[in-house]
């Protein structure tokens, strides 16, 4: 089956209504009718947890009203996988000379590079984000990259999937 | 003192899943996960839509910002 790489902000685009959320429904309807299979990072999911308690912080969210919007968003997930729709990849010990090279070379968060060198490994068809960072030159000669904010983005993913 | 916890078998069965594909550590982290669950299902969860609904009434920074701003933090 055909595997799509979820990355954080991707995700996390899913939980919310911004450009691109309307390009995740489809996604994860498609994980839903389980003609492809989505791949997350262990990392992506505590990530967006740190960012809706962040916000909680800043009183943007009720602390009752977090809480349940966190345990929503984990009971989702877990449903998912348990239906086998998304997969949660580990970092392999393996792979941590390539996270440190690409720290290096190109100036990545560690989340970022974690997810990345996790992708390249996965092999998927598609690696889909939110974030700037991942339109680099280097990253889409290993991995085909659609930023799903992008207006032509449903455009190029139908011509993968 | 004994506590005594029944947990549907529908949620069991999803539990184990998750223990045999490694999701939680031990059987007893996905107990913990389970009565929390449980605590949680009482007062209504929201579904993926509701949770977009809620969010992008509350939240007004873009998801890809907020994530940056957690990025930064943890290099602090």
């Amino acid at each position: 089956m055909t595997s799509v790489f979820i990355e954080s902000s991707a995700l996390f685009r899913a939980y919310t209504r911004e450009p691109g959320s309307v390009l995740m429904d489809e996604i994860f309807s498609a994980m839903e009718a389980h003609r492809i299979t989505g791949l997350i990072s262990q990392f992506s999911v505590p990530e967006i947890l740190r960012g809706i308690i962040k916000r909680k912080n800043l009183r943007e969210l009720a602390d009752d009203e977090a809480q349940k919007i966190i345990d929503s968003i984990l009971v989702d997930i877990d449903t998912r996988i348990v239906n086998g729709e998304l997969l949660v990849l580990a970092l392999g010990d393996n792979y941590l000379p390539e996270v440190n090279q690409l720290i290096r070379s190109s100036n990545f968060f560690v989340i970022d590079a974690v997810q990345l060198v996790t992708a390249y490994h996965a092999t998927p068809a598609l690696f889909l984000h939110a974030d700037n960072h991942f339109n680099g030159r280097g990253i889409q000669e290993k991995l085909v990259t659609i930023d799903i904010r992008n207006p032509d983005a449903e455009t190029e993913m139908r011509k993968i999937i | 003192m004994t506590v005594t916890v029944k947990i549907p078998t529908d949620l069991a069965r999803r539990l184990n899943t998750l223990v045999d594909e490694n999701v939680y550590p031990s059987r007893e982290a996905a107990l913990e996960d389970a009565i929390r669950f449980l605590v949680a299902m009482k007062g209504k969860l929201y579904n993926r839509i509701e949770i977009q609904e809620i969010l992008s009434r509350h939240i007004t920074v873009p998801s890809d910002k907020i994530l940056q701003d957690v990025r930064q933090e943890e290099e602090l």
